[in-house]
This record gives structure tokens, C-alpha cells and sequence, in this order.
């Protein structure tokens, strides 16, 4: 577990998707991504540093690709 | 012989003809994805990856059954339309008909395809029925996930140069048969293959592996090549892996 701690970790953090989700149990910032897709498509895999609680984050947020045409 | 895409959207009325054929299109091109994420899910390489691979795979699968379901409402009917079709009458995106070398292939073709894919849908997200334009918006939302993936996958192939090399290859390998992907004379292509050809761009510059991609000859496409209009069977491999394998035992 060490070796693929801090480096993502440290990627999360930068990751402008994830570097800002508050852990829902104790709303410390130190929350990192433990997997891109957590128990189904919908959900990523959170860890929080602080409380130390593994917990399922939405993903939608409404975010999507990139935009080819004005009207979308 | 059996039916053609065109026999299928023969049956569909005229003025919603050019519809049925882009979302029939759209969705056996998650037919196929869903196919190529399951799969290739035994070379994955982490239990992370295991589990994208799947949880992708099953949103191809997903929109490819929501897709066949909304096209009920054109006449279409949906047994038809999963499973009951050959080779000649699938059609999914060329980009996808070549199994992957090896894992940069993979991601890169699932990165041009999921690219495309959204693409090809988000033209629908203003669309009059909400149920189109919600399955465009949901479509849109998981696939801003899955090229995540496929981008920090780049960005590890982009760590080791004979890694960053053979996905520039792939890259190079696949991007004619996706940017032929949107046909020459749909009012909107010029923005799509514009877009797709930026996309690509994006994933060679995260590779580090430099040059332009641009306009190559071989990437032309003309309205006779429109990709929904020609009738390209599927390879016969790839439709092996497609197809339904036991219809006696479905009612």
C-alpha cells in the first residue's frame, strides 16, 4: 500500500476532478482516489487521510467531454 | 444473405431516417466497445484496472441497450436489433474493427472510440424529446470518465519511451479510420472531425511524442463513404465475439 500512496496521492491532489471532494464523515480536505470506478460505473473509490474512512464519491457532477459544437 | 443497416432503416419513415441510422450506429458502436472492454479485461493491469475495465464495459453495454430501446419508438423492433443481426447489418465505427496489438493499442482505440461516440452524441443533448437528450447527457457524463482513464494511461505510457512509442503508432494506426468516422457531407462533420483530430492531438502531446496529426490524405472522407451508408460487414472474428451465442435458450 505504501508505494502507491503518496505519488497518486499527490496526482489526486493536482487532479482538478478531485482535489477538492471533502470527506463526507469528518470534512477533511486529504481525500484521495483509490480507484477511477468504485462498486459500479458511477461511483469513484474515495480515502480519506484524515478520518481514514474509505468512502464512495458520485461522479456525474454534470461533467462532460468537450464540446465540438456551439449548440451542445 | 441477411439484413442489411439499410434494410433495417428502410422500414423507419424517411424524415427520421437520417436519426435512426446515426443512433443505430452509435449504439452498435457500444455493442462492439462493450465487447472490446470485456474482453480485453483479462490484461488488465491492476485491480483498479479490472474494474474500469468492467464498469466501462458495462456502460458501453448500457447505452447500447438504451439506445436499441429508444429506437422502438421509430418501428424498429428490439430483438431485432440486439440480437438478431448479422454480420452485414452491424454497424459500429471501422476504428474498432482490428483487435488491439497490445495494451497501448487498447487504450487508444478505446480513447478514439469513446471520442467519437460522444461526438456523435452530444449533437443530441438539445434535442426537442428529453429522452434523447437525457441519454446524450448521461452518455456525455460517463464518458468523461472513461477518457480520464484513458488519458492517465497515456500519461503512464508517456513515462517510458518505447511505451510512448507504440501507442504513438497505434495512434498513427488508428486515427484515419476514426476521423473518416463522420461523413463529408453532414452539416456538422467539419466540426466533429475537427474535434476528433484535437482529441487525438491531446493524447499524442500527453504521450510527449510531439508532431501534428492533422488533415492526412488518407483521413479524407467522402459523402459516398458516409460510414452509415456503406455496407462494410463486420470482420468475421469480431462478430463471433459479438454475437448472441445461444438465441434458441432467449424467448
Amino acid at each position: 500500500m505504501t508505494d502507491t500512496g503518496s505519488g497518486k496521492k499527490a496526482d489526486a491532489a493536482r487532479d482538478h476532478d478531485f482535489g477538492d471532494i471533502p470527506c463526507p464523515f469528518c470534512a477533511g480536505g486529504r481525500t484521495s482516489v483509490m480507484s477511477l470506478f468504485g462498486g459500479n460505473a458511477g461511483e469513484v473509490l474515495m480515502h480519506c487521510g484524515d478520518c481514514r474512512t474509505v468512502f464512495h464519491w458520485v461522479k456525474w457532477q454534470g461533467k462532460l467531454p468537450a464540446h465540438s459544437i456551439d449548440a451542445a | 444473405m441477411g439484413l442489411t443497416t439499410q434494410d433495417i432503416l428502410d422500414t423507419v419513415d424517411a424524415s427520421r431516417r437520417p436519426l435512426a441510422a446515426s443512433l443505430v450506429a452509435l449504439a452498435d458502436t457500444k455493442l462492439v466497445l462493450g465487447n472490446w472492454h470485456t474482453t480485453c479485461v483479462l490484461n488488465a493491469k491492476s485491480l483498479p484496472d479490472y474494474s474500469a475495465l468492467l464498469a466501462m464495459g458495462g456502460a458501453a453495454f448500457g447505452h447500447a441497450r438504451a439506445l436499441y430501446d429508444y429506437l422502438t419508438a421509430f418501428g424498429l423492433e428490439y430483438a431485432l436489433l440486439e440480437r438478431g443481426r448479422d454480420a452485414g447489418a452491424i454497424h459500429s465505427q471501422a476504428v474498432l474493427d482490428a483487435p488491439p496489438e497490445d495494451w497501448q493499442d487498447f487504450v487508444v482505440t478505446v480513447y478514439l472510440a469513446d471520442q467519437i461516440c460522444w461526438l456523435q452524441a452530444e449533437r443530441y443533448l438539445s434535442h426537442p424529446d428529453r429522452t434523447l437528450s437525457g441519454l446524450a447527457r448521461r452518455i456525455g457524463e460517463e464518458t468523461y470518465f472513461h477518457l480520464k482513464y484513458a488519458t492517465g494511461w497515456a500519461a503512464e505510457f508517456a513515462r517510458d519511451e518505447a511505451s510512448a512509442r507504440r501507442a504513438r503508432d497505434a495512434l498513427l494506426r488508428r486515427y484515419p479510420a476514426a476521423l473518416a468516422w463522420f461523413p463529408g457531407d453532414d452539416g456538422h462533420a467539419p466540426a466533429q472531425r475537427q474535434a476528433c483530430a484535437k482529441a487525438a492531438q491531446d493524447l499524442l502531446d500527453i504521450l510527449g511524442q510531439g508532431g501534428e496529426l492533422g488533415e492526412r490524405a488518407d483521413t479524407q472522407v467522402h459523402a459516398a463513404d458516409a460510414p452509415w451508408r456503406r455496407r462494410r460487414p463486420l470482420p468475421g472474428r469480431l462478430y463471433e465475439l459479438v454475437r448472441f451465442k445461444d438465441l434458441e435458450a432467449v424467448p
